[in-house]
């Protein structure tokens, strides 16, 4: 898939730490845990980036705190606008930031308590439109109409109330309040991850469907590998609050390079009955994001650790693969990144 | 004489119904199947499908506006106490309490919730095998520290005097497996028990569970929405759509060669990874219904791609579609089955 | 359950389960699930019918009697009850039973207007802070342990002797001392709340904390705390009777209930003028429970295990 070459977001250094309390009265410690550790990050015009891993690495932290929403302890989030500016989100005032919220916005994943249970829709969205320049209740609810009707709903739905609506279609209103202010950008925080596998099909064209007609751009947050191969053109892979992995959907489908990005994929049942995978088991737990040991992030439950591994932390580095970028945060990139004419079969086989 | 296929459980015509708002919910709806000494049986199907009550009405744990209404659930000992007709057993009587965990035993979605916080994780496990087996507490710690070591835990002697949020979710997990084994039950009934775990962690859980199975040869029914578990682990599959079971066969059967068109089309509508960008998936028309507003006939009917005349004088008769028996023990719940497996996916 | 009442519970069952098949599940006829659960608690039901009954009387007082609570008839004092006079006359002749409808009207109204002041500001107040956090959340907090955890009567002995007795300061009074219980119900409340994802959505439109707050989110939160209302009206009548017993409450020469006991303190209107007392304490008492009966049915709304 094509898209532009246009810088959307450019981010830089940015970090979330948020203190955690020493445990006894005894422990003078600063304590951190390291949600977002160091993330450099550009987000083009026009394209879907896909922001994979498993629970705590970071993802959805990332993801909100680019929309400020979680406020950075360091780095910058530069917003590219139509027009030419590049303002650090992180440096504007909150007056400001308010100003640019319609350009940059958000669908959650809880279909259920994403929607305020006391409103009817009209309601729920009425505020965000008089906010940003719809004055009169006759231009809101034609904006509502329309939207409603571009996410395959009746207009009429909008004087009901959340509980008669099924979790898609809840899922399906997130989506139009996000839209209704004309965003540029969208994050889909794990917005498909809610709803039944059926279900999940329906949004996912939507969304494709959206982005096309609208020229949005996505940042695709989801623990399942499948969906976001289906949606992106990049992947980035998290892991302990680092991108350890950054290349184009094909790219890291079949030239996985990452040691974790492998186990990752090679964890995932596949749906066919003829092949039982032989399974990289990753062994031990997740560690915690809190008192990490020098070195790589992945040292306990790497099958290729080393010395280096242990002292050095690996820098996200770029490489070329067909004349696209694949970025690898790992010493033996080159190692596994194999020569020309390696393909794997897109599921870490 | 028991060869490793035995029945263990055999669930007949199963119909559980939910009552409130003066509404009644027929969330299971006529259910039949079989459970397998050493084999996985799979129960797949989407929320509201009724696979977890079915589940609850084997182990009698329903809430209190619920009841089994018809059918049998036989659970076959297999020693001095011959059958046990579970569904006419009191709720909370002894004879079920004690089938559970010593004959029976379940594990839940979330490990957190179905542990208790306030108590220590060994303390737990002790607490059952006392339950249920004449031994001496020193006994039941050492069989604690077995049994937490058998599950993977590292440091078994350390962590069984932890308490459950000390744990992570894999683990956590891994402590309810081994509370739930640690009778040695001759069934383990899992209700999704990954699907608040991580990927990685998963593989570990899934590959915990089968070790079990082939080396105690317990029969194992697994409820998912995953289709890609149901093709690594399964050997059995049983389709669920509103409260019935629409397929059902050995998994290779099932998924390979789908005879019901809800199960070609789930197949078909979920993003297959390795495939790319590109690849077509279809979501299936419409959505669930509500169960208060059930379609008169065929529950699949509204959403089908295979409807025709026939089913409509279902709708009339206000029957569904009867059991077809394709090969062996391939069933689906569909006029047109064969026609359906001739074309293809 | 008892086997009776497991076999009831089964036919009941049995009845929905035959109208479902049948197709004549009714539409609800009253269509409320949360009214329906309600009127399911015949307590509830027999509450809200005494509460509206005492309260319909002493709205109609003029109505219902002839005599002025407040003025003596030296002629007919120490009346036991009889046809001219219902309920009596107290030691210097004024009808007790026009006293109590007209001595009702003060003491619902001081409990009432307690508790709903209480609840205003406890709502305001602790909806903020649960939202918000901070600084602000810190300070009131501290502030409302502050004035809970003053001995009441000390409190109101002090608020007594520096601002006087009138209904007004008792109503003032009372809302000092009880916004703090709603403060922290409103604000536990709103804790949760604010980790709901309508919450976020609404800041990620930079919608102001204000209008998040009262708008969108207290319409969520305010069923605990019309309970809690409910429960505090009694609560605060009963504490005026109290008071007005003891002499500090209302001035002694406006009629409440409380005051009317005031005047019963003596062992000789205790034992021979049983008319002065007993009515008055009836009628107290039933109010209470009755408030306190509804405030159960309120509760049983929000509750998903009742049969609705």
């Amino acid at each position: 898939m094509e898209h532009s070459r246009e810088p959307l977001l450019t981010i830089k250094r940015l970090e979330v730490f948020f203190p955690v309390k020493s445990e006894n009265l005894f422990d003078l410690r600063k304590r951190y845990v390291r949600a977002v550790n160091d993330v450099n990050l550009t987000v083009y015009r026009g394209e879907t980036l896909g922001l994979v891993g498993e629970s705590g690495c970071g993802k959805t932290t990332l993801g909100k705190s680019v929309l400020q929403l979680i406020p950075p302890t360091g780095g910058e989030v530069v917003y590219h606008s139509r027009d030419g500016a590049a303002r650090d989100l992180c440096k504007l005032s909150r007056r400001e930031m308010n100003a640019l919220r319609a350009k940059l916005q958000i669908v959650f994943q809880d279909p259920y308590s994403s929607l305020n249970p006391a409103f009817t829709i009209y309601q729920s969205m009425a505020d965000p439109l008089a906010k940003f320049g719809y004055r009169t209740r006759e231009a809101r609810r034609k904006v509502i109409a329309d939207i409603l009707t571009e996410v395959n709903m009746r207009p009429e739905y909008m004087d009901r109330y959340p509980d008669e609506f099924s979790g898609g279609q809840r899922q399906r209103i997130g989506i139009a309040r996000a839209l209704s202010v004309q965003p540029e950008l969208v994050v889909c925080d794990e917005a498909v991850s809610a709803l039944d596998v059926s279900i999940q099909a329906q949004v996912l064209n939507l969304l494709k469907e959206l982005k096309r007609q609208r020229q949005l751009t996505y940042i695709f947050i989801t623990h399942d590998l499948s969906v976001v191969e289906y949606v992106s053109d990049r992947i980035a892979v998290m892991y302990l609050g680092k991108i350890v992995e950054l290349a184009a959907a094909e790219d890291l489908y079949r030239n996985t390079a990452h040691p974790y990005s492998r186990a990752l994929l090679s964890a995932i049942p596949v749906v066919d009955v003829d092949r039982r995978k032989r399974r990289m088991l990753l062994k031990g737990d997740v560690p915690s994001p809190i008192d990490l040991p020098p070195g790589c992030g992945f040292q306990g439950r790497c099958p290729h650790c080393e010395d280096i591994c242990r002292i050095e932390s690996p820098e996200l580095r770029r490489f070329e693969t067909d004349g696209r970028e694949h970025h690898v945060a790992c010493h033996f990139a080159e190692r596994f990144l194999g020569g020309a004419g390696r393909r794997g079969n897109g599921d870490g086989t | 004489m028991e060869n490793g296929q035995d029945v263990v459980i055999s669930v007949k015509n199963l119909k559980t119904f939910f009552y409130s708002d003066q509404r009644c919910n027929r969330a299971v709806n006529g259910v039949s199947l079989d459970i397998r000494s050493g084999r996985t049986l799979c129960v797949v199907g989407e929320s509201g499908c009724g696979k977890s009550v079915t589940a609850a009405s084997i182990m009698q744990l329903l809430p209190r506006l619920a009841r089994i209404e018809e059918g049998e659930i036989v659970y076959r000992t297999g020693d001095a106490r011959g059958d046990i007709r579970i569904h006419e057993l009191r709720r909370n009587g002894r004879t079920m309490r004690s089938l559970r965990a010593k004959d029976i035993a379940m594990i839940f979605q979330d490990p957190l919730t179905a542990l208790n916080p306030v108590y220590r994780i060994g303390g737990q496990i002790a607490e059952t095998l006392l339950a249920h087996e004449r031994i001496r507490k020193k006994e039941a710690r050492r069989r604690t520290i077995d049994l937490l070591h058998a599950m993977g835990i590292p440091q078994a002697e350390k962590r069984a005097d932890q308490y459950p949020h000390e744990y992570s979710g894999g683990m956590r997990q891994r402590a309810m497996i081994a509370m739930a084994m640690s009778c040695a039950p001759r069934v383990l009934l899992a209700d999704e028990p990954t699907t608040a775990l991580d990927v990685t962690i998963q593989a570990q859980i899934f590959d915990l569970i089968d070790r079990l199975r082939r080396e105690r040869n317990t029969a194992v029914m697994l409820i998912t929405h995953d289709m890609g578990v149901v093709c690594e682990l399964a050997d059995d599959v049983a389709v669920m759509y509103m409260g019935n079971i629409i397929e059902s066969g050995t998994a290779r059967e099932v998924l390979k060669t789908p005879a019901h068109p809800y199960t070609k089309a789930l197949l078909k509508s979920i993003p297959i990874l390795g495939r790319g960008a590109g690849q077509d998936i279809r979501p299936i028309r419409g959505s669930t219904p509500d169960p208060y507003d059930r379609p008169k006939g065929c529950q699949f009917a509204p959403r089908c791609d295979y409807r025709r005349e026939a089913c409509l004088a279902l709708d009339e008769r206000r029957e569904l579609p009867p059991e077809e028996r394709i090969e062996g023990a391939h069933m689906a719940r569909c006029l047109f089955a064969r026609e359906v497996i001739r074309d293809g996916t | 359950m008892l086997f009776s009442q497991k076999a009831r519970f089964n036919r009941k069952l049995d009845r929905m389960r035959d109208a479902e098949f049948a197709g004549t599940a009714k539409r609800r006829r009253v269509r409320n699930r949360a009214l329906r659960k309600m009127m399911n608690n015949r307590l509830a039901m027999v509450g809200l019918f005494v509460f509206a009954a005492i309260v319909l009387a002493c709205l109609f007082a003029p109505v219902l009697t002839r005599y002025n609570p407040e003025t003596p008839n030296l002629k007919s004092t120490l009346k036991p009850p009889s046809l001219e006079h219902i309920f009596g006359t107290d030691k210097i002749g004024r009808d007790v039973f026009s006293r109590i409808l007209y001595g009702g009207r003060i003491s619902i109204l001081v409990g009432l207007g307690g508790a709903l002041g209480a609840s205003l500001i406890g709502a305001a107040v602790g909806s903020y802070a649960g939202y918000r956090g901070g600084w602000f959340d810190r300070i009131t907090l501290r502030l409302s342990e502050l004035f809970m955890a003053f001995p009441q009567l000390v409190l109101v002995l002090m608020l007594v002797t520096i601002v006087g007795q009138s209904m007004r300061n008792i109503i003032i009074i009372f809302v000092v001392t009880g916004w703090g219980s709603v403060y922290r119900q409103a604000r536990a409340r709103m804790l949760s709340l604010r980790e709901e994802e309508y919450v976020q959505s609404l800041k990620a439109f930079g919608l102001s904390d204000f209008r998040i707050c009262y708008k969108h989110m207290l319409p969520n939160a305010i069923s605990p705390l019309i309970v809690n209302t409910t429960l505090s009206t009694a609560m605060f009548i009963l504490e005026e009777a109290a008071l007005s017993y003891l002499g500090l409450g209302i001035p002694l020469n406006i009629p409440t209930w409380g005051n009317i006991l005031n005047a019963c303190q003596d062992m000789y209107t205790l034992l021979n003028g049983w008319w002065m007392w007993l009515p008055v304490g009836i009628v107290i008492s039933l109010f209470v429970m009755s408030i306190n009966f509804i405030g159960d049915g309120l509760r049983d709304t929000t509750d998903p295990s009742q049969q609705g």
